[in-house]
């Protein structure tokens, strides 16, 4: 009769339930069943990786709000080299709350002509990218960004177009004397500006 | 959606300033992009045009005596405005 091993994983942060898993499959030495329970979708989707990776069936089942039974069955020994669990990594499933803090006209330190074409090319590039960010932030120089005469208006008309949510700090139009020249998205306050921050998974910064 | 663009590159970044001014002071259309992935896996700056203009730059950059390193036409995505 096959082996069976059972593992436990609830409350165990990535990478350990792939590395307790994969150690059950090798100490299988053949035909045999390894159900490992996590306690969330990351680890779900990093152990069934891992064990389609190794040529096994997974049958994944949700037994409670937060506790899932992953059943991998493998027909033969499971090859899994010395030190190979320990090395095991994983992948973090992004939320999609992902912000563009703008903070200047200008993409670094140095010659603020480079820094303008780079800021530009980074625009560009936003526009190319597989998921686009949730929202993009302006403020102090970067409010001048979203005004008539910026050479970054058309890629984030286009952003705005394609639902990304473009804010700029009022109290920077303002301060600039360019509120009437703002040409895309809203004038926001630095409480929004905080809480969008304070929300996101990711801020990207360039 | 994408579509194909013309991609010109340059030796230096300074080089593909000068194009940015020379297509500006002509009314040449285009504009400056990051080399695409498809194009090199480097870092420079590079002009977006189309495919159809090529002989126009071509023209108008030797006269200038702009150099550049390739014209390569290439799909990128373009959103629907």
């Amino acid at each position: 009769m096959a082996e069976k091993i059972e593992i436990n994983a609830m409350g165990d942060a990535c990478p350990i339930p792939v590395v307790k898993t994969m150690k059950a499959l090798k100490a299988l030495g053949g035909a045999g069943t390894v159900v490992t329970s996590v306690d969330n979708q990351t680890a779900v989707k990093n152990v069934t990786r891992m064990a389609t990776g190794k040529g096994c069936a997974i049958s994944t089942e949700q037994v409670g709000d937060k506790e899932w039974r992953l059943t991998i069955t493998a027909d033969k020994a499971v090859d899994v080299a010395e030190g190979e669990p320990e090395s095991a990594t994983c992948e973090v499933e992004p939320t999609g709350k992902f912000v563009v803090q703008v903070s200047s006209e200008v993409m670094g330190v140095g010659d603020d002509a480079l820094g303008h074409k780079l800021m530009k090319s980074f625009f560009y590039a936003l526009t190319q990218l597989d998921e686009l960010p949730q929202t993009i932030l302006l403020y102090n120089g970067g409010a001048h960004l979203t005004c008539e005469g910026s050479s970054c208006l058309d890629d984030i008309k286009g952003l705005a177009d394609q639902g990304v949510e473009v804010l700029t700090c009022g109290t920077c139009l303002d301060h600039y004397g360019i509120t009437d020249t703002l040409a895309v998205g809203e004038v926001t306050n630095m409480y929004v500006i905080a809480q969008k921050l304070s929300d996101a998974s990711r801020v990207v910064r360039p | 959606m994408r579509k194909p663009s013309l991609v010109m590159t340059f030796p230096t970044t300074a080089a593909a300033m000068s194009c940015e001014e020379l297509c500006g002071k002509r009314g040449l259309g285009g504009r400056m992009i990051p080399v695409p992935a498809q194009i090199s896996a480097g870092c420079g700056l590079a002009w977006k045009a189309a495919p159809e203009d090529r002989g126009a730059y071509e023209a108008a950059l030797s006269e200038a005596g702009v150099p550049f390193e390739a014209m390569t036409v290439v799909e990128l995505l373009e959103f629907v405005r």
